[in-house]
């Protein structure tokens, strides 16, 4: 294989046979079709696809994050989740690779309530690939399909 | 293409009315040869802009603009103080994302053979790629030190000469930056990026001067032909990125509040006067200071690597600083509208500040040929000094281009390189290139970018800035 070139990610890329998520780009960066059945699978997915970018996620499991957050719009939610994770790759180098999470509604305030399994991303072993500088609301969708929920998140990198 | 009007050979007229909401016509330098890269997405960002409050004379785009999110890349405009807004996204997740350059003593045929122990020495000596941290484990009384003072925090630290920020653009520091306004996740982002070149675009290149355009103002700046430079290009990391997260959600409240409409939530911003408004301008400024001191702090690493590889003294190399302009910042200027002489706060969205000879901001040293304007190209092609104009004052609010513009996504250049070595290829250019990252070169190949003579012959052209010297890459070091 060339140097610098990968396949992973041009795999991944076609086989979407679980349809969990779908990526697309735009000249300068790159973004995720998310879908689930319900909202904590939606938010799940996007997680996995959001590390899957970032390296060839490994299925170690020596480190948890609980992760907690509201806001008053789902929309929202779903943003700074993804925010909180680059957080935590960008800050601490941590990969998830299994999410446990609830989202409950509370008058008008959504929670989200999160255990995420993974490990510390090691620049001697892991495949370094995209770095995400956040989570942008540009074109951005949260919407209700007859399967359940689908979401478009455009990356900047 | 639909709905624009071709002003002259390098500028297209996106006019009020295109879509709903336009305040001013939108600009966008483009001849026809690089019209064909435009994309409706971009054109479409250009003309959100124009709606955006208080925006004065024209909402503008460089030659290398392409679709971003919020402004397009190549997004440049400028806001009236007491009517206008102040946008995140119109500076982008990577503050103060710049461009420095090098000179030195040395020549190309001097270096040469040392090239992949410079390559190798420098690779080791500045941290990068993804996951990267720093040489600096910063405690958060540094980190606001750091924040205040910018490159000077760097060069009292012993990294680098106090004439280095001389050079620099606003001498490596905006004034105003509170460190008090920065959320927690923020200093905990940062602490351990400064001193860290990134990944993507971002790199660091020993190059030499190709071809010399203007030998006058080149004899001013120190270039020669031949003559070996550097040049560094990256931001604020992740400390600048965690800054417009938070701020991003802070102007989405705000909206609301002040009843602003927007286009794209990206463009979420708030009346210049706020508080939300000018917590983000001082929180930005802390973001500039930190990516000023994060070149500065490369920089003293890569003398230290040329020391150590050539066993040359500072003095026999001269690798000093021609100089170090921001391309993603928001800055308040005075700029003359309608034959009036306006505050405004001028947003550089992948844009690059270009003043004429004369302004108060400039050097000595270089007040009375103007300033020199820093464009990186792609790591195969070359990048371009050149200087500032009277002409960019007054059509783009003294700006111009900063770089070469993507044109192929990040996957259509990986399905491009399949079967490829970028590596080998830049080899027989003569292009020595070392990168962490797993499809990194690929993603940056040459094809993926208009080629930089297109773009800067288009400034050149329009006169928003005069091609100074063009240089090209012996050995790059890309996260």
């Amino acid at each position: 294989m060339p140097e610098g070139i990968g396949e992973s990610q041009m795999v991944r890329l076609k086989n979407q046979d679980g349809r969990k998520y779908n990526f697309f780009d735009t000249t300068g960066d790159i973004g995720i079709y998310v879908y689930g059945k319900d909202l904590a699978e939606l938010f799940a997915n996007a997680g996995e696809a959001l590390f899957s970018l970032i390296t060839k996620v490994r299925r170690k499991k020596d480190e948890n994050k609980e992760i907690k957050l509201f806001s008053d719009s789902l929309e929202n939610l779903l943003i700074i989740w993804l925010n909180e994770l680059i957080f935590n790759f960008d800050t601490y180098g941590f990969i998830g690779n299994s999410f446990n999470l609830k989202i409950t509604k509370k008058k008008d305030i959504f929670n989200l309530n999160s255990s995420v399994t993974g490990y510390i991303f090691d620049r001697e072993k892991d495949e370094m690939g995209l770095l995400i500088k956040a989570a942008t609301y540009h074109n951005f969708y949260l919407k209700e399909t007859n399967d359940g929920y689908e979401a478009r998140i455009l990356f900047d990198i | 293409m639909e709905g624009l009007k071709r002003l002259d050979k390098n500028r297209l007229l996106v006019p009020k009315g295109y879509i709903s909401g336009m305040r001013v016509d939108g600009i966008i330098y483009v001849d026809e040869n690089l019209e064909k890269y435009l994309e409706k997405d971009a054109i479409r960002q250009v003309a959100n802009v124009a709606t955006l409050p208080g925006i004065v004379k024209a909402s503008i785009a460089m030659p290398d603009i392409h679709t971003g999110y919020g402004f397009a890349i190549g997004g440049v405009a400028g806001f009236d103080l007491d009517e206008g807004v102040i946008s995140p996204g119109g500076v982008g997740y990577d503050i103060n994302c710049g461009v420095r350059i090098l000179r030195s003593n040395l020549t190309k045929e001097e270096i040469e053979k040392y090239i992949p122990e410079l390559v190798t020495t420098i690779y080791y000596n500045v941290p990068s790629g993804v996951g990267s941290s720093g040489k600096l484990k910063l405690s958060q009384q540094q980190e606001k030190a750091l924040l205040k003072k910018g490159a000077l925090w760097a060069v009292e630290e012993g990294f680098g000469e106090r004439e280095d920020l001389l050079y620099t653009e606003s001498a490596g520091h905006l004034e105003g930056a509170d460190p008090s306004i920065i959320s927690d996740k923020a200093y905990e982002r940062g602490k351990a990026q400064q001193g860290t070149l990134g990944s993507g675009n971002h790199f660091l290149e020993i190059q030499y001067v190709e071809e010399v355009y203007d030998e006058d103002i080149a004899k001013k700046l120190g270039v020669f032909q031949n003559q070996v430079t550097v040049m560094i290009h990256t931001g604020s990391r992740g400390f600048g990125h965690q800054v417009c997260t938070d701020f991003i959600e802070i102007m989405h409240k705000a909206i609301k509040k002040y009843k602003i409409e927007i286009y794209d939530m990206e463009l979420a911003c708030a009346p210049v006067n706020s508080s939300e408004a000018q917590d983000y301008l001082s929180a930005m400024k802390a973001s500039a200071n930190y990516a000023w001191a994060n070149r500065q702090c490369i920089t003293h690493w890569t003398r230290e690597a040329f020391m150590k590889v050539l066993g040359m003294s500072p003095k026999e190399l001269g690798l000093s600083l021609i100089y170090d302009v921001a391309h993603n910042i928001a800055k308040i200027e005075d700029h003359l509208v309608n034959g009036e002489k306006k505050r405004l706060i001028v947003h550089r969205k992948g844009a690059t500040r270009a003043f004429p000879p004369n302004h108060t901001e400039l050097p000595d040293k270089y007040r009375d040929i103007g300033q020199p304007v820093i464009i990186p190209g792609d790591m195969g092609r070359a990048s371009y000094i050149l200087i500032g104009t009277e002409r960019a004052m007054t059509e783009t609010f003294g700006s111009t281009c900063h770089g070469a513009g993507r044109v192929l996504s990040r996957h259509q250049a990986i399905k491009r390189a399949k079967g490829r070595s970028i590596k080998k290829e830049m080899e027989a250019k003569g292009i020595l290139v070392m990168s962490a990252g797993r499809e990194t070169l690929a993603e940056e190949m040459s094809e993926a970018y208009k080629d930089i003579t297109d773009v800067v012959d288009v400034v050149h052209s329009a006169g928003i800035s005069r091609k100074v010297a063009r240089l090209r890459p012996l050995g790059v070091v890309k996260g």
